[in-house]
């Protein structure tokens, strides 16, 4: 599903990884931890094509996403959720907007699972704009948006940065359940391992 | 909503373009109908030889009435020649034992032909024979055309300039808009969102204010109206004139407004924007 094989990636001339390889397992939760600033967004900007490596293959559904034009790379990312770590919510659309600005702006009749509403408590916010949101309900907002549409492969960077421990456990639960139950595969990035039962990609790659 | 500040600068932006452009483009337009009025009041002379009867007088206003340009004709027959001299110079009318004054006639004409060429043309084109000859105050027709092409050519450098500067306003705003929307437009490309559809959505927000800013300016002008045409009255500039002018000026700017807000929206995206 998703796959790097001797990617080097460099910026501002200095480099981040050199060589790196790594598989994802599909129909599962993965997690790539990594200690700050050590290029964990980077690695998956380059899944969704916001980045390119110097060298080497990102491959991400059978497409090698460094030969993707700009129509290939937007299709690729009509089939991925994504959590951002820096939350990225529309400002001047309301919650249930933002939600749906991927089904409204792409014309796509994309199965919008609400149950998702009930499991992050987040039913109430719905007619709130960002501005007028806590932290850490925009980074629920945030998680809601990665997988609200059931898409095969999420992304997560930092998905549990802003939450409390209760919030936590329950993002959590949600992933597992999306996992068992809808088999999206997650690819996580963060700082420290989140769950046991996760599972721990192995990173090859030469320090830059 | 949180108000959003970018909006309303662009729509302050908008209603001061329009009002401004408006009001000095009518003020330049209410100058120019001045300077033209006062062209149009030169006269040209036509004197008609001393036997004319009467009837071929006044055949002759009427063919002359008919002519190109003309606006209208004063007939001044001989005995009121005689008379006005008299009067202006207090002179005894019995020194006179014959009229020594023509008929003659003053023809204005509409400002376009009140110049030097049309006159001389017009001078060889009347071939009466009962025309004697034909004359005009050369060098006053001189200086009012001098003026006039001086009040057209300052009006222009002006207008030009102010157009530059309104333009090269726009473009900031809709930098500083495009800046604002950044990263939510970034983040909408995350999602596959296409170029074409961000544009859009971009466009949508810029014309927005911008059709808001145009109805506010209409309520301002109408205000605008009712004030002059209650207690102003400039004395060369009548309210007809005024309404009129400002109707045309009014119209012209909210096309060019529009016109500059989707332009420099169009240039803003295009330089800014990034692909992925």
């Amino acid at each position: 599903m998703v796959e790097f094989i001797e990617v080097t990636k460099s910026y501002k001339k200095k480099p981040i990884f050199v060589n790196l390889s790594f598989r994802i397992v599909p129909n599962r939760i993965n997690q790539i931890v990594l200690p700050q600033s050590a290029g964990k967004s980077t690695i998956l900007k380059m899944i969704y094509g916001a980045e390119k490596p110097d060298s080497g293959f990102v491959r991400v559904f059978d497409f090698n996403v460094t030969d993707l034009n700009y129509s290939g790379i937007l299709l690729l990312r009509r089939y991925l959720g994504i959590i951002f770590e820096d939350i990225r919510l529309i400002s001047n659309m309301t919650v249930k907007d933002n939600l749906k600005a991927i089904t409204k702006l792409t014309k796509r009749n994309l199965y919008l699972s609400e149950e998702i509403f009930d499991m992050l408590s987040i039913g109430h916010l719905l007619d709130k704009y960002p501005y007028e949101l806590s932290i850490s309900e925009q980074s629920l907002v945030n998680i809601a948006r990665g997988v609200i549409y059931n898409f095969p492969l999420v992304l997560a960077d930092e998905p549990l940065r802003y939450l409390s421990l209760d919030y936590k456990v329950k993002v959590i639960h949600l992933f597992k359940y999306l996992n068992e139950k809808k088999s999206i595969t997650f690819l996580i990035a963060a700082l420290n391992p989140i769950d046991e039962n996760f599972y721990t990609i192995d990173l090859r790659y030469e320090k830059g | 909503m949180k108000r959003d500040n970018v909006k309303v600068a662009l729509f302050f932006i908008f209603v001061s373009f329009v009002l401004t452009m408006s009001v000095i483009m009518g003020v330049f337009l209410a100058m120019n109908s001045y300077v033209q009025q006062k062209k149009s009041n030169i006269p040209l002379y036509v004197f008609l030889k001393t036997d004319t009867t009467q009837n071929a007088v006044e055949d002759f206003v009427n063919t002359v009435k008919q002519l190109n340009g003309v606006k209208s004709v004063k007939l001044i027959n001989k005995k009121k020649a005689l008379e006005q001299m008299v009067k202006k110079f207090h002179i005894d009318p019995t020194i006179f034992v014959n009229n020594p004054f023509p008929d003659s006639l003053e023809v204005f004409f509409y400002p376009n032909y009140t110049n030097k060429d049309y006159f001389n043309r017009f001078r060889e084109d009347i071939t009466s024979p009962i025309v004697e000859s034909v004359a005009y105050p050369k060098d006053v027709l001189k200086e009012i055309e001098s003026i006039h092409s001086k009040v057209i050519y300052f009006s222009e450098i002006v207008i030009f300039v102010l157009y530059s500067v309104e333009f090269i306003v726009f473009l900031s705003i809709m930098t500083i808009f495009y800046s604002n929307r950044k990263f939510d437009y970034d983040t909408l490309k995350f999602f596959g969102i296409k170029r074409f559809t961000i544009f859009r959505l971009f466009l949508k927000e810029t014309m927005l204010p911008s059709f808001y800013g145009f109805i506010f300016s209409v309520v301002l002008i109408f205000a605008l109206y009712f004030t002059y045409g209650s207690y102003g009255g400039l004395p060369f500039m009548s309210i007809e004139l005024f309404k009129s002018v400002q109707r045309d000026t009014f119209v012209v700017n909210i096309i060019v407004g529009f016109g500059f807000t989707l332009l420099s929206s169009i240039l803003v995206f295009l330089i800014n924007d990034e692909k992925v």
